[in-house]
């Protein structure tokens, strides 16, 4: 390597020049105090966000989901007795109107003219 | 049993005989859930015959000695219906029904009825449609009966759609045709004014022949439900609507190579429940697969495991309806044993060979097609398909015999 002997005074104004144009090691270090600073902060928001949203979730989910849970079994379980129930009420509409032919043919003939009723639609 | 018809609306009353449980023709027993039924666009003036007949896939299971209809009907048909089923039909007194010129195809968008279609390219389609019933809950809304309407719309041949509820008559097994013909029931309203004298249905080798789906599962020459001499086929006839199979005579592996290979082929759908296209879930996308992989001669393409109940219907010992068909595929889809069909291979010794009967037509499928029909699915089956020799002729004639029992002929009636 070339060592060139430069005067004191250009030296220290090529060095003043330089300064000038970049942030100084002690505004570097102000910054990076500063970034930690909020860093820190933000980890704090966060952790408490987090616990936040924990609470709630605890607060909500269970109860929720029995409520749901068991209103879904109740409406389904309701729904097929239902349907069931129906099943049975139509077939034995079905018998009633047997029975009621059944009844008439041994009627005597007085009323055979009555029109022929049909099941309610 | 007493049927009346006003605007389309069929309502009928039990006689003190008839029950709630009954017997459909292949002797499944049917409970009844309603006494009242619609087919939409059923004409008044229909001729009194096609309302007997279509009343009578309705009521049939229910019936026990006598039905009474609401208008006169034919000697022919109250014969039909006293040989056939034993049963005193009347008033009798109109003139019978003379058969039409028109051949329809009873349209269900399914492979079987699309290769139905292409045996008659010219034929019009009757598409039934089920539509809710106004007193019965509907407990059943994933079967798509729109989306197979929307299809059978897309296919570009003339078509009647008949929107009906009458499957809701059905308690058990649960809402379906009371009757395999009660499909019909809008086409036989309809028949005067499409001048039907045939209907053609998709019913294949397997439903005609070897007693398939829930019937006996063994040969059935007289089978009553399919065959012309058996008490549905004159029941039909006698109303001037013959009952046509034209793919009776071939196995569901050519109603797919036809239906994959005819113009149709964009618009099959045999699955009930799928809407942008089949679900490939349901038990009969699977049994599909299994055919379609066969014919195609590529491995099984299925999301179902092999530990799904679905799955497990195929594992059980024979016999069962579609049985042959399952031969067919075990013995051709590349890969099965690694397949949820797997465990079927223990139960058959299936070849190539053994299954190729299945690959061309039965001949006396063909002749009991009707005259005006037969000429032309016997050209197309001749030249499309190919006729079984008499030694694959008996494949067909053995089917489900015991081991050195004759073929067994069942009674035609309950």
């Amino acid at each position: 390597m070339m060592r060139v002997p430069v005067p004191a005074r250009l030296r220290s104004a090529v060095r003043r020049w330089f300064d000038s144009r970049y942030i100084s090691i002690a505004d570097h270090r102000q910054d990076i105090r500063d970034a930690l600073w909020e860093v820190q902060t933000l980890r704090r928001e966060m952790a408490s966000l987090q616990s936040e949203v924990e609470r709630l979730r605890e607060a909500r989910s269970p109860a929720s989901a029995k409520i749901d849970k068991s209103m879904v079994e109740d409406t389904r379980r309701l729904a097929q007795e239902t349907a069931k129930a129906l099943d049975g009420l139509l077939q034995n509409e079905v018998l009633l109107w047997q029975a009621v032919d059944d009844l008439r043919a041994r009627l005597p003939r007085e009323g055979a003219a009555t029109s022929e009723e049909r099941p309610c639609v | 049993m007493r049927v009346s018809w006003s605007a389309g609306r069929l309502t009928f009353r039990l006689d003190p005989e008839d029950e709630i449980t009954g017997k459909a023709a292949d002797g499944h027993p049917v409970k009844l859930a309603i006494n009242a039924c619609t087919v939409a666009g059923a004409p008044d003036d229909a001729h009194p015959d096609l309302f007997a007949v279509a009343a009578w896939t309705v009521v049939a299971p229910w019936t026990r000695r006598r039905i009474t209809f609401d208008r006169a009907v034919s000697a022919e048909v109250a014969a039909a219906l006293h040989d056939g089923w034993g049963i005193e039909a009347g008033p009798v007194g109109a003139e019978p029904r003379p058969a039409g010129p028109v051949l329809a195809i009873s349209y269900s968008g399914g492979a079987d009825s699309v290769a139905a279609a292409t045996v008659y390219p010219e034929a019009p389609f009757v598409h039934f449609k089920r539509v809710p019933h106004d007193r019965v809950p509907n407990r059943w809304p994933h079967y798509r009966s729109d989306v197979l309407a929307k299809l059978a719309r897309r296919t570009g041949r003339e078509l009647t759609v008949v929107a009906s509820d009458l499957e809701y008559t059905l308690a058990e097994p649960r809402p379906g045709y009371p009757e395999h013909h009660a499909v019909a029931a809008g086409a036989l309203l309809l028949a005067d004014r499409l001048g039907l004298g045939g209907l053609a249905f998709g019913y294949e080798l397997g439903s005609r022949w070897l007693g398939g789906d829930r019937y006996l599962l063994r040969y059935t020459p007289d089978n009553p439900m399919w065959a012309p001499h058996g008490a549905w086929g004159r029941l039909f006839a006698s109303a001037g609507v013959h009952i046509v199979l034209p793919v009776g005579g071939v196995s569901e592996a050519v109603t797919m190579r036809l239906a994959l290979g005819s113009a149709l082929r964009e618009h099959v759908r045999w699955c009930l429940t799928g809407t942008d296209g089949p679900c490939r879930t349901c038990a009969k996308c699977l049994y599909k697969e299994l055919i379609q992989a066969a014919v195609e001669r590529r491995p099984l393409d299925t999301p179902i495991p092999a530990d799904h109940p679905r799955a497990r219907k195929w594992l059980r010992p024979p016999p069962y309806g579609g049985q042959e068909m399952v031969e067919y595929g075990l013995a051709r889809v590349p890969g099965i044993e690694r397949t949820l069909f797997g465990g079927a291979l223990d139960h058959f010794d299936a070849t190539e060979e053994s299954t190729s009967w299945l690959d061309r037509c039965y001949p006396p499928a063909l002749d009991e097609i009707p005259d005006p029909w037969r000429d032309q699915a016997a050209a197309f089956m001749r030249a499309d398909v190919g006729l079984m020799t008499e030694d694959e002729a008996r494949r067909v004639e053995t089917w489900g015999a015991a081991p050195g029992a004759a073929p067994g002929r069942e009674n035609a009636l309950r």
